[in-house]
C-alpha cells in the first residue's frame, strides 16, 4: 500500500514469451511441446499427474484472459488452446501414442528407455511402515513417485489394512508438486496424523498415521543408518477374556505406541462399560515396553494389581476394564 | 392482431445474436419475432457512409460485399474503449453498438407490445464488473430502463424451470410462477455454449429459491471460435491447391466465414456437409466431415471440459451431486459437446427446449417479478445490480405496479413474490498490496470468487513506512496474487494520517456487497480511525454526460 512509488511492471511483460510470463515455463524451443506445456517430465506416463498437470497450467494463465491489450489477450488464448490440447492428445491412448511416437522422432529419444531409466535412477526416498495393528505389522512399502499408494481392506489396495475399523478404499498417498500428500477417499474417512483428525495432509519425515486401528509411519530412507539393537522386540496384546470386539489382537513395533481406550481416536478401541475414552497407553521404552494409565476411571492392573506404570514382560495380563490382555513378546 | 398492454421486457444480448421476449398474461414467456420475422437478430451492426445505420439479417448480408462497414461480435470488446476496429472510418464504442442492437430489439417489439416500460439485459455470468457495467450503460444509451442485470445460466434456470413444467402437460391458466414450486429441490448443472462466450453455472432449486453455487467459464470461448477453425482449414487447402489465400481480402473471407458457420450448423445433423467459396476467381468445394470438424475444435471442447471439471472440483462437488444437466447456447447444440458432457459426467444432459431463446425467456420472466414490485435478486453478480435509480420515473412506481398487477393473472401476481435468486461472485475482489519484507506488489484477495451474496469481508494491512501520511489501494478484480492478472476498478485513498505513525500501523480495509449490489470499500487506519470510503469508479466509465449526449444523438437515428 505504497502511495509513491508505481507498481513495478513484473519480469513478464506482454513482450516477453508469453510461455514464460504467464505459465513461468524455462526459456527453450518456442512452441514448446505438449509436455513441457504442462511443465511435466517428457512422455510422463501417468494420467492422474497429466490431468492434476492440465488444472493447475489452466488455471495459472487463465487469470490473465482480461489482459489490457489485445495482443497480449490473443497469446493468452493460445496458450489457453495449447493446454487444452495437450489435455486431449495427453489423456487419449491412442492420440498419445501418435504423438509420443512423433515427439520421440523429433527429439531424437528413445522413449522406452527414457522411462525405464527413469524408474531405475529414481530410487525410492520415503518409506510408509506400519507400527501397530491388528495384522501386517512390521510391513514396509518404498514409496516411488510415479505411483499412487492406495490403502484400504480391500484387497485391490496396494496396502491393503485388513480391520473392522478400515474402509474398503479408505486413503491414499500421492506425489504431487514435489511433496507426498495423504488423502482420503473422497474426503470421507477420517485420518489422524500426529494426533490430528483429518482428510488431507502434507506429509514430512517422521509423521504418524493412523488409519483405522492401524498406526503407520512415514518416513525418510535412510540406507546409512545400521538398525538400531536397542528397541524392544515386537509386542502383541491379545484379549484373553472380556466383551467380544472385533479386532482382538493388536500387535506393535517400536517405536509405535498403543493408545488404548473407548474413545474413536484410540488406536485400539476396546467394548466395555469400564473403559475411559483415554484408558491407556503401551508404549516402547528403551528395549523394554511399559504400559501407563491414562488417569483412567477403573483402573489399570498389570497382574491383578493397579499399576501407574509398569514394565511388561512375555506372558503378563494387562486388566483393562472388563478385558484381559496377555501380552506376547517375541524374542 | 392486437398490441398487448405495456410492460417491461428481457433481452438477451448475444455475441453473435440477441433475442427480446416478455411474459404474457398468464405467465408463459414468448419471443417477440424482429421485422424479418425470426426470433433472433443477428447482433450485427451496418454503418453507411450517409450516417444510415441497419441491424440485424441485412448487416450480416451487407458483411460479405462491405466488411469494413459492419460491426460483429463486440459483445467480446465490452469493458474496452473501443470496438477493435473502426467501422466505416469511424471508432466506436461497444456501448453504443450494443445500444444499436438493443434500440432495434425494442423498435421490433412495439410490434407486439404497446410500449416497453423497462428491459433486463442478460450478461454472462463470468462477466467482470467492467463488461456489466458498460451492458448497463449500453440500455441506457439506447434509451431504455435498465431495470437490472442478470446472470445467462440463472435467467436459463429460471426459464427451464418454467418449462419442465409446461411439458409435463399442465393445464393453461396453471401455467404460471406458481408451478415452479412444486418439485423436489433438485441440483442443476447449466452449461451454456453460445456465440462468443462460455458459461458453466451450477444452481440448487428448491422451491421457488434459486441458489447458484457456483460459477465458472471463459470470456472469450463460442461458436465464432469454431467457425475461426473451419475457415483457417479452409483457406490452407485453398490456398495448397491454387496458391490464393482468402485470408488477405476482407470481402473474401467473409464469403468463406459465412460458408463455414453454414457447415458447422449442418455438421450437427449431418455427418458431412460441403463447404463452398471462391477467391480471386478460384472455386473450391471441400468436403468435411463431423469427424474432422470434431478434430479441428478439439481443443476448443476440451477447454469447456477443463472448466466444468473444475468447477465441481472446486465447489467440492462430484457429478453424483448434480442431477440435471441443461444445455444452452446455439453452440451446446454441437454433438460433440453433449457427447463429452456425457461421458465425463455419466449422465445425459438435457437440451433446452429453445436454447437460443431460453435466456431471453428467463430475462423477461425476472423483468416481470421486478414490474410487479418484487425484487426477486437479493443482489446478483459484481455489483452490477444497479436499479437505476436516475432514469427519471415515468408517474407513479405504485401505480405502475398496480397497472402491471391488472395485465397478470392473479396467480402470476402471487407467485412472483415468492421467487428468491441468490449469487456468487464470478471473479475475486481484493487491494494491491506491497509483499511484506520485499518490493514485490502482489493483489491480495478480499472477497474470493464464488462466495454467497452479501457479503462484508475485511482485511488489516500494516502502512509501509514510518510518518506515513497517506495511504493509496488499488481495488482489483481478479483471481490471483499476480497483479498483471487482475483488472484495476478502483482506487481508495486514505489521506492526512496524523503524524508520527509507526511503520506497520494497522488499516482495516473492508469490502461489502449490499443490497443493491452496489461494491462499498472502507478503509480505517485503526490508531487515529482515519478513514476513506470509495465507490467503484471505472477506467473507461461513460459518466451521465457522456450517456446523455449518446442518447440524444441515438434517438435521432432510425434504424433498419
Amino acid at each position: 500500500m505504497n502511495e509513491s512509488e508505481e507498481q513495478k511492471r513484473p519480469a513478464g511483460s506482454p513482450q516477453s514469451d508469453p510461455y514464460t510470463a504467464f505459465l513461468d515455463l524455462p526459456p527453450g524451443p518456442r512452441p514448446p511441446h505438449l509436455y513441457q506445456v504442462l511443465d511435466i517430465e517428457v512422455f510422463c506416463p501417468h494420467p492422474e499427474q497429466i490431468t492434476h498437470a492440465v488444472r493447475k497450467q489452466f488455471r495459472k494463465v487463465k487469470v490473465y484472459e482480461d489482459y489490457p491489450d489485445r495482443e497480449t489477450r490473443e497469446k493468452v488464448q493460445n496458450i489457453i488452446n495449447h493446454i487444452a490440447t495437450a489435455n486431449t492428445v495427453l489423456t487419449d491412448p491412442n492420440q498419445r501414442e501418435v504423438y509420443d511416437e512423433k515427439l520421440a522422432a523429433h527429439l531424437k529419444l528413445d522413449r522406452e528407455a527414457i522411462l525405464n531409466s527413469r524408474l531405475a535412477a529414481r530410487a525410492p526416498e520415503y518409506r510408509l511402515q506400519v507400527l501397530a495393528g491388528p495384522a501386517q505389522v512390521g510391513m514396509h512399502l518404498d514409496l516411488m513417485t510415479d505411483r499412487v499408494i492406495t490403502i484400504g481392506s480391500d484387497p485391490h489396495n496396494v496396502a491393503t489394512l485388513t480391520g473392522s475399523r478400515t474402509q474398503p478404499m479408505h486413503a491414499q498417498l500421492k506425489y504431487l508438486d514435489n511433496e507426498w500428500i495423504i488423502r482420503t477417499h473422497q474426503g470421507k474417512p477420517t485420518i489422524i496424523v500426529n494426533d490430528q483428525r483429518c482428510t488431507e495432509f502434507l506429509l514430512a519425515d517422521g509423521d504418524l498415521i493412523d488409519i483405522g486401528s492401524y498406526r503407520l509411519l512415514f518416513s525418510r530412507i535412510d540406507l546409512k543408518k545400521k538398525p538400531s539393537s536397542s528397541v524392544p522386540p515386537p509386542i502383541s496384546l491379545i484379549v484373553r477374556q472380556g466383551p467380544s470386539i472385533p479386532d482382538p489382537v493388536m500387535h506393535a513395533v517400536a517405536p509405535a505406541s498403543v493408545l488404548i481406550g473407548s474413545c474413536e481416536t484410540a488406536l485400539w478401541q476396546l467394548a466395555g462399560r469400564r473403559q475411559s475414552k483415554h484408558h491407556c497407553r503401551v508404549e516402547a521404552d528403551g528395549v523394554f515396553w511399559q504400559v501407563r494409565d491414562l488417569h483412567s476411571d477403573s483402573g489399570t492392573f498389570v497382574n491383578d494389581e493397579k499399576v501407574r506404570q509398569s514394565i511388561l514382560n512375555h506372558r503378563d495380563q494387562i486388566t483393562v476394564g472388563e478385558c484381559c490382555i496377555q501380552v506376547s513378546l517375541r524374542k | 392482431m392486437a398490441k398487448a398492454p405495456p410492460r417491461p421486457v428481457g433481452i438477451d444480448l448475444g455475441t453473435t445474436f440477441s433475442a427480446l421476449a416478455y411474459v404474457d398474461e398468464f405467465g408463459e414467456p414468448r419471443t417477440i419475432l424482429n421485422s424479418s420475422g425470426r426470433d433472433v437478430t443477428p447482433s450485427a451492426v451496418l454503418i453507411n457512409p450517409d450516417r444510415s445505420i441497419v441491424v440485424g439479417e441485412e448487416a450480416l448480408v451487407a458483411r460479405k460485399s462491405r466488411p469494413e462497414r459492419v460491426a460483429v461480435n463486440f459483445k467480446r470488446d465490452m469493458g474496452e474503449r473501443f470496438y477493435h476496429e473502426s467501422v466505416c472510418g469511424k471508432e466506436f464504442s461497444p456501448e453504443a453498438l450494443s445500444a444499436l442492437v438493443l434500440k432495434k430489439l425494442a423498435q421490433d417489439a412495439k410490434s407486439a407490445l404497446e410500449d416497453i416500460t423497462g428491459v433486463v439485459i442478460t450478461v454472462p455470468a463470468y462477466f467482470g464488473d467492467a463488461k456489466r457495467k458498460a451492458t448497463q450503460d449500453a440500455g441506457r444509451i439506447a434509451g431504455l430502463k435498465v431495470l437490472d442485470i442478470i446472470n445467462e445460466p440463472t435467467a436459463a434456470a429460471l426459464a427451464n424451470a418454467f418449462q419442465e413444467y409446461l411439458s409435463r402437460g399442465g393445464d393453461k391458466t396453471e401455467m404460471t410462477i406458481a408451478s415452479i414450486a412444486t418439485r423436489a429441490p433438485s441440483t442443476t448443472l447449466v452449461f451454456d455454449l453460445g456465440g462468443g462466450t462460455f458459461d458453466v453455472t451450477i444452481i440448487r432449486i428448491d422451491d421457488n429459491d434459486f441458489e447458484v453455487i457456483a460459477t465458472g467459464g471463459e470470456v472469450r470461448l463460442g461458436g465464432i471460435d469454431f467457425d475461426a477453425r473451419l475457415v483457417n482449414y479452409f483457406c490452407d487447402e485453398l490456398q495448397r491447391r491454387h496458391g490464393v489465400d482468402p485470408r488477405d481480402t476482407p470481402e473474401s473471407l467473409e464469403r468463406v466465414r459465412s460458408a463455414c458457420e453454414q457447415a458447422k450448423i449442418d455438421l450437427s445433423n449431418v455427418e458431412q456437409t460441403i463447404i463452398q467459396a471462391d477467391h480471386l476467381g478460384r472455386n473450391l468445394q471441400l468436403p468435411i466431415s463431423r469427424n474432422r470438424f470434431d478434430f479441428l475444435t478439439a481443443d476448443l471442447i476440451s477447454r469447456a471440459q477443463i472448466s466444468t471439471e473444475m468447477l465441481l472440483e472446486d465447489s467440492l462437488l462430484t457429478w453424483d451431486k448434480i442431477d440435471n444437466i441443461l444445455l444452452v447456447g446455439g453452440s451446446s447444440r454441437i454433438p460433440r459437446v453433449s457427447r463429452v458432457l456425457a461421458e465425463i459426467s455419466g449422465k445425459e444432459p438435457d437440451m433446452a427446449i429453445a436454447p437460443d431463446q431460453i435466456v431471453a425467456h428467463g430475462a423477461a420472466i425476472h423483468a416481470a417479478i421486478l414490474g410487479l414490485g418484487h425484487s426477486a435478486v437479493r443482489v446478483t453478480d459484481t455489483g452490477a445490480k444497479i436499479i437505476d435509480h436516475d432514469f427519471p420515473q415515468t408517474g407513479d412506481a405504485d401505480e405502475e405496479q398496480r397497472r402491471m398487477q391488472a395485465i397478470f393473472a392473479p396467480q402470476v401476481v402471487e407467485a412472483a413474490k415468492s421467487v428468491t435468486l441468490t449469487n456468487v461472485n464470478s471473479h475475486g475482489l481484493g487491494v494491491i498490496v506491497r509483499e511484506a519484507g520485499t518490493t514485490r506488489t502482489v493483489n491480495s484477495l478480499i472477497i474470493p470468487k464464488n462466495t454467497p451474496l452479501p457479503t462484508t469481508r475485511v482485511k488489516v494491512f500494516g502502512t509501509e513506512a514510518a510518518d506515513q501520511r497517506q495511504v493509496r489501494m488499488r481495488i482489483t478484480e481478479g483471481d490471483t496474487r499476480d497483479p498483471r492478472g487482475c483488472v484495476q476498478i478502483g482506487e481508495c485513498t486514505i489521506s492526512q494520517l496524523p503524524r508520527g505513525l509507526p511503520k506497520g500501523s494497522p488499516v482495516e480495509v473492508s469490502f461489502q456487497y449490499d443490497a443493491s449490489g452496489r461494491i462499498h470499500v472502507r478503509a480505517v487506519e485503526l490508531a487515529s480511525r482515519t478513514s476513506a470510503d470509495v465507490e467503484i469508479k471505472r477506467d473507461h466509465d461513460f459518466n451521465q454526460e457522456a450517456i446523455d449526449k449518446l442518447t440524444d444523438a441515438m434517438a435521432e437515428i432510425d434504424i433498419e
